[in-house]
């Protein structure tokens, strides 16, 4: 069933379990993954519903609260679902840089995720019409080369036993050549890459950081050293991988943290075999902000006092250049050669 | 505070007399019954009557930030369910066919239906034909949709709930005060059960949220002479210390010693205040 090294699954006791609610959109209750999925979870109380908007959308959601107990939407995605990349995202030198959204939501409940300011629900939804979005890439591909991140708005590998997105994507990037795509994630499972269809332009993108930033804030998240067995196993595979120490933050003793786990991820993987990494400290729309801060009052490392630029909210340039520099210089000192991309507004 | 909303007395003595709730006798358009943390009305049959008393009963409360509504009352249902206390995960307005899903966060172990709220009482043959080969039960009743729609005006899908006992399976045939109070009393235990999650998920609300201090927050406003903009840093700031244990009190005595504080004007009281954040925000 449902293999994980980590526990996404994991619920607090007082609330229902994850899943005890499916909504189900009467255009996909016949789809084969409608059907799949709903087997998986013989006990939950599958509530039919006309469009996924009349749950996801409602008004007044406690999204902190549906994350403790996160309920799950199938749906079909109609228009488009394949979007341009936002500006603080990292292109990696790409120029046609592009994300999709089949899923929206994660099963983790990372302390800091912008999804809980960009949407109005925590529940998870799933798009079975994978195939559609297929075409909507190929459309672009039909034009230009292109680059996907397929596992932004969401946590793909997770929920691959679910699913089986992952495995879809492995194939479809091996019947295009003109596409790659990036799969991030901060699942510490390992079982899954070598049954994948090995292609080099499938990256797997391992979002690490130091383990007590991964213990208390990226609930249900792999630790960091599960991440790295990962990252090696996918590595092993024959997939390229990406090291992003992508959020940064902020924390007491974040020097001293952020060199730890610079040093784990050295004795566990060959860092001169990486594909390249990704550094950047916190940041966020302030729209996305505003809704955080009136979810998540005792949250302390969404109330921090950021500095607004160009309608984002991000640590202090000083303090975002001191952080990104010290991150990137002890990992040039490691790995010599290095390619490490910053965000467009970083700093180092 | 819960506020329970009820169409009909009957439906509502069961639970009056063993919540203890004394009859409020300040003249209200829809008669209350009260006790510490809970009130009860009674709305009347019918969808205009209930959205009214949810207006009422949620617009003259002060505090709206851990209040959830329960409606409870009678729906027509499945014959062979009769009796039976289900929670709506699904309403209808049949009038207009706007849907609403409560959120059902509690971990209430009574089972779930879709309620479809009619302006007439549905008759037999529509209750029957929904639930003729449906995998869930379908009731029908008079008020929770529009008592949903008024609702969520003031309150989230996670604080609206519905609590329906079938009492019928539709039809003419009107029931006596004294069957529907005997039904409404046969689910009285699970009613206290979920009313009793519902002041626990309060409990845990209520540790979660730090206390914000208006009146420390005014007086450091003028210290500083605050602008409105600084103002907002300034809550901000001060949220941020008690979150992370930074000591600002401690920044600001050590400023009022030196004299710095209190600021002469605006210009000054920024200067402090950007030093005194800075000091905060980026000392490691």
């Amino acid at each position: 069933m449902i293999s994980s090294a980590h526990s996404p699954w994991e619920t607090d006791p007082l609330y229902p379990k994850k899943f005890s609610h499916i909504y189900v959109e009467e255009a996909v209750r016949d789809d084969p993954v409608t059907k799949k999925i709903l087997a998986v979870f013989p006990d939950a109380e599958k509530v039919p519903i006309v469009h996924y908007k009349d749950v996801f959308n409602r008004r007044r959601q406690n999204v902190s609260l549906q994350h403790k107990c996160q309920n799950l939407i199938l749906a079909k995605r109609s228009g488009s679902a394949v979007f341009p990349g936002a500006p603080v995202c990292q292109s990696f030198g790409n120029e046609h840089f592009y994300y999709c959204s089949s899923v929206m939501n994660c099963l983790c409940n990372c302390s800091y995720c912008y999804l809980k300011g960009m949407y109005p629900s925590g529940n998870l939804v799933i798009f079975v019409n994978l195939s559609d979005i297929f075409a909507e890439v190929e459309a672009l591909l039909a034009k230009f080369p292109v680059y996907l991140c397929v596992s932004y708005d969401t946590d793909l590998v997770p929920l691959e036993d679910l699913i089986g997105y992952v495995d879809r994507w492995c194939r479809f990037v091996r019947e295009h050549e003109n596409l790659s795509i990036e799969i991030r994630t901060k699942c510490g499972r390992t079982d899954l890459y070598e049954k994948l269809p090995k292609t080099d332009r499938v990256i797997f993108a391992f979002t690490l950081s130091p383990e007590k930033i991964a213990e208390s804030y990226e609930k249900g998240a792999g630790t960091l050293s599960q991440r790295l067995q990962a990252a090696r196993s996918a590595q092993e595979a024959g997939f390229p991988i990406r090291l992003c120490f992508d959020p940064m933050l902020y924390i007491p003793g974040w020097e001293g943290m952020y060199a730890a786990m610079l040093d784990e991820a050295a004795a566990a993987i060959d860092l001169a075999t990486v594909l390249d990494f990704s550094v950047g400290t916190f940041r966020i729309s302030d729209e996305y902000l505003k809704s955080m801060r009136r979810q998540e009052r005792e949250n302390a490392l969404v109330w921090y006092p950021f500095a607004r630029k160009d309608g984002y909210c991000q640590y202090p340039t000083e303090l975002a250049g001191r952080m990104e520099s010290f991150l990137a210089g002890r990992l040039r000192e490691m790995c010599e050669g290095a390619k490490i991309f910053f965000w467009e507004g970083g700093t180092a | 505070m819960i506020v329970i909303l009820c169409a009909l007395f009957p439906e509502a003595a069961p639970l009056i007399q063993k919540l203890c709730l004394a009859r409020d006798t300040a003249r209200t358009p829809f008669p209350r019954f009260w006790n510490q943390g809970i009130s009860l009305y009674l709305s009347g049959p019918g969808e205009i009557a209930a959205a009214a008393c949810t207006g009422f009963a949620l617009g003259r409360e002060e505090t709206l930030s851990s209040l959830h509504l329960v409606n409870f009352g009678s729906a027509a249902g499945p014959e062979n369910r009769a009796g039976e206390l289900f929670l709506a995960d699904a309403l209808l307005e049949t009038g207009t066919g706007r849907r609403f899903y409560p959120d059902l966060v509690l971990d209430a172990k009574i089972p779930e239906a879709a309620v479809r709220t009619c302006q007439k009482p549905a008759d037999r043959d529509t209750v029957a034909g929904a639930n003729d080969g449906a995998v869930r039960p379908v009731l029908f009743d008079m008020e929770a949709a529009s008592i949903c729609e008024a609702a969520m005006h003031f309150l989230g899908p996670d604080r609206i709930h519905f609590l329906k006992f079938v009492s019928d399976a539709g039809g003419e045939v009107s029931l006596t005060q004294e069957t529907l109070l005997s039904l409404s009393e046969a689910p009285l235990a699970d009613v206290l059960s979920y009313l009793s999650l519902i002041r626990r998920a309060q409990k845990e609300e209520k540790k979660s949220v730090p206390a914000v201090d208006e009146e420390a927050l005014e007086k450091l406003s003028s210290l500083f002479c605050c602008s409105v903009a600084m103002k907002e840093r300034l809550s901000v700031l001060l949220h941020w210390c008690a979150l992370s244990g930074r000591d600002f009190e401690g920044e600001v005595k050590a400023r009022m010693e030196t004299g710095v504080l209190p600021a002469p004007n605006r210009r000054e009281g920024k200067k402090v205040f950007d030093d005194i954040e800075r000091t905060l925000t980026m000392g490691d």
